[in-house]
């Protein structure tokens, strides 16, 4: 326990440094204004400021990022309850009693809440999974290939069974993710693979050209032409402010609050379970359990606390997997894994034996950034929300120039530029035909560690199968993922078998 | 012939997976009794042909129509809405959106990054329903420099200049910003 605080300790000092600090700022800002705008989103600001990293060293890069992915998931209230905008789709449930609450005039206490909320879920979340940090890290450092091969199977399992309504549409986003991650040389034999005979594939396809294409790109032209309105009559900017609910208040909601930070927390771990996952799950128990579960949609504060502390909860829960394990939960850990390996550093467990203080700045920055964003929550959003008058047609032309340009600096290179396109063609045309565009990107980045742990498996263990299944760790996350695979399919037949059932009657 | 429209995606994804199938044989193999460079990308593509395959074939059965009567509402149904006070576009409008960002790739290196950005901003905010010229052709000009500055000046990353007579345009502005 000492050790943790004193490492934690050294990790605050790396954060209050001025340029990270500095970073942070800039990251929470750009987390509340992409959050805010419908069809940026947070991992689309990550994705874009990931180019500004290169030049950076890797603490302040990854305090950026990580900085965005915190703000992101709580500046998308503000919309969502004053103008009945989900910034992001973890929003949805903010709609619900947050606007609510505002058409019964109490706009400024439903920020308060979500405010109150996410700080809290901030919190508590880093606090429980930072000293699970080392631990986790700990006992990551027995595990062999196999263990590897299995947790990446977990990962890539829940990704694709929790994100989709259609389980086939899923898979073949993933394979082919999967796939574009074999192109180049293999790493095992040295084999060329899928270059055509030229040198253009020969290294292979960067993955952070298929992150700013499908995510960047994919969502620009699918969002090419559409005019956003928000509501002309609204008064809503003269509303923002934040009005705190009492302490009694908070005490009253204590089942509510305690009920979303666990559940946040938990299922921040759970790989493919984001934000969006999390807050509609919250809702959903609230919508059981909670005392006042008849009011729930009719504007009350359960409504709100329980999705934003969970979607807040999350942040942390997928942090600390990303650091102790090195595989990324969710799309957005998916991208800071791109930033880390960018800078050459692979997170897992070594990185807290060998750079503890980067791996602690970097959990200490959780903390610097759940607080700094509700601060700019609180005193600055007025000029924030004002991110929204700006014209969509201006937002997405200057997101091109984002993309283009960030490609196009990381190696100077128009083909990559190509492939940028490229990969937002294919994005688009995923998202026309209903594929989900995550386990695309995600497959693209694990496959290569997916890959390697399985092909020195092969090897370690001389072609020999059933070490997956006589190892009890990889055994056991091998089970979690048929369980995981099978999970939508049985939900799905006993829903249809009900459907039948009730078109029958 | 209607019902067998949806699963030609499917059937698209099947060929392209069967012929990349013929290009991982090609793969150098390993030697006798070891998985080889070619195993991992077979399995993938022999996984996604299934997927194909079976999705195609039930598709097929059972119609795109009835299908999406039976599914029931799930998050991603909101994960992939759209915001509301949105107004739908032409299938179109989106490949107008693309061939302006390939036309914008292709002309950077001739015309430089400067004018380029300025054209295709100009065009994209147009193009994209922003039906005021004059403020389109100022935010063109206004996110160019300004993009031009923090990547020539502040992250120091080297843009297309291009080629003359349009490169004089380009190494006067940076001249200018003070970039050598």
């Amino acid at each position: 326990m000492e050790t943790l605080i004193n490492h934690l300790a050294v990790g605050f000092t790396h954060v209050f440094h001025a340029y990270n600090l500095l970073m942070l700022t800039i990251g929470l800002l750009i987390g509340m204004a992409v959050s805010i705008m419908p069809g940026l989103g947070l991992v689309m600001g990550i994705v874009l400021t990931l180019p500004f990293t290169y030049t950076m060293e890797i603490e302040p890069s990854i305090i950026l990022l990580t900085a965005i992915y915190i703000a992101g998931t709580y500046g998308g209230c503000f919309t969502a309850i004053l103008y009945k905008i989900p910034g992001e789709p973890s929003d949805v449930p903010l709609l619900w009693d947050g606007y609510n609450m505002n058409l019964k005039g109490q706009a400024a206490k439903a920020l308060g809440w979500a405010l109150v909320a996410a700080l809290i879920g901030g919190l508590v979340s880093s606090t429980i999974m930072v000293s699970l940090a080392g631990p986790f890290a700990k006992f990551a450092l027995t595990f062999d290939s196999p263990d590897y091969f299995a947790i990446i199977v977990l990962g890539l399992a829940t990704v694709v069974c929790l994100a989709t309504t259609s389980l086939a549409h899923a898979f073949v986003s993933l394979f082919f993710g999967l796939i574009l991650a074999t192109v180049g040389i293999d790493t095992t034999y040295g084999a060329e693979r899928f270059t055509f005979g030229g040198s253009l594939l020969s290294g292979g396809i960067n993955y952070v050209t298929v992150l700013v294409g499908a995510y960047g790109l994919g969502e620009v032209f699918t969002r090419f032409g559409h005019t956003l309105k928000v509501e002309a009559d609204s008064d809503a900017p003269g509303r923002v402010q934040t009005q705190f609910p009492s302490w009694r208040e908070i005490w009253e909601l204590r089942h509510t609050i305690s009920r979303s930070t666990v559940l946040g927390t938990i299922l921040g771990v759970v790989p493919g379970a984001g934000a969006v996952i999390t807050s509609f799950v919250a809702y959903g128990i609230e919508k059981q359990y909670c005392k006042r579960s008849d009011e729930l949609g009719s504007g009350i504060p359960e409504g709100i606390v329980a999705p934003q502390i969970a979607s807040t909860a999350s942040v942390a829960g997928h942090m600390v997997p990303l650091l102790a394990l090195g595989i990324p939960g969710s799309a957005a850990t998916a991208v800071i894994l791109g930033a880390f390996l960018l800078h050459g550093v692979q997170p897992g467990p070594q990185i807290f034996v060998a750079n503890p203080e980067t791996a602690y700045a970097i959990l200490a920055s959780l903390f610097v950034g759940v607080v700094g964003m509700c601060l700019i929550g609180y005193f600055w959003i007025r000029l924030v929300v004002k991110v929204l008058r700006i014209p969509q047609p201006i937002i997405i032309a200057i997101v091109v120039l984002f993309c283009i340009v960030g490609t196009y600096a990381e190696r100077a290179s128009f083909a990559d530029v190509g492939m940028v396109i490229a990969f937002g063609i294919v994005g688009y045309l995923f998202e026309r035909f209903g594929f989900p565009v995550a386990p695309m990107v995600l497959g693209a980045i694990l496959g290569p560690l997916a890959e390697t742990s399985f092909m020195r498996s092969m090897i370690r263990y001389e072609s020999d199968w059933t070490v997956f299944f006589s190892r009890p760790i990889s055994c056991t996350f091998l089970v979690l993922a048929i369980v995981a695979f099978l999970f939508p399919v049985i939900s799905r037949m006993r829903q249809q078998r009900s459907v039948a059932l009730a078109a029958g009657r | 012939m209607t019902r067998l429209a949806p699963t030609m995606p499917y059937i698209v994804i099947l060929l392209i997976c069967g012929f990349l199938y013929y290009q991982a044989e090609l793969i150098a193999p390993a030697g006798e009794g070891r998985l080889g460079a070619d195993f991992w990308p077979k399995a993938i593509l022999i996984a996604a042909m299934v997927t194909c395959a079976w999705e195609a074939v039930r598709k097929a059965r059972i119609g795109a129509r009835r299908e999406a009567r039976a599914t029931p509402l799930s998050l991603d149904a909101v994960e992939e809405g759209k915001p509301q006070g949105e107004q739908k576009v032409p299938e179109y409008v989106p490949w107008v959106g693309i061939a302006l960002t390939v036309a914008y790739a292709l002309a950077m290196p001739w015309l430089g990054y400067f004018l380029a950005s300025i054209l295709f901003v100009a065009a994209f905010v147009y193009a994209g329903n922003f039906r005021r010229p004059l403020v389109a052709a100022c935010v063109a000009i206004a996110a160019s420099t300004a993009f031009m500055f923090l990547f020539m000046r502040v992250v120091y990353v080297s843009l297309p200049i291009g080629v003359e007579p349009f490169a004089w345009i380009s190494t006067s502005l940076m001249r200018l910003m003070g970039v050598k």
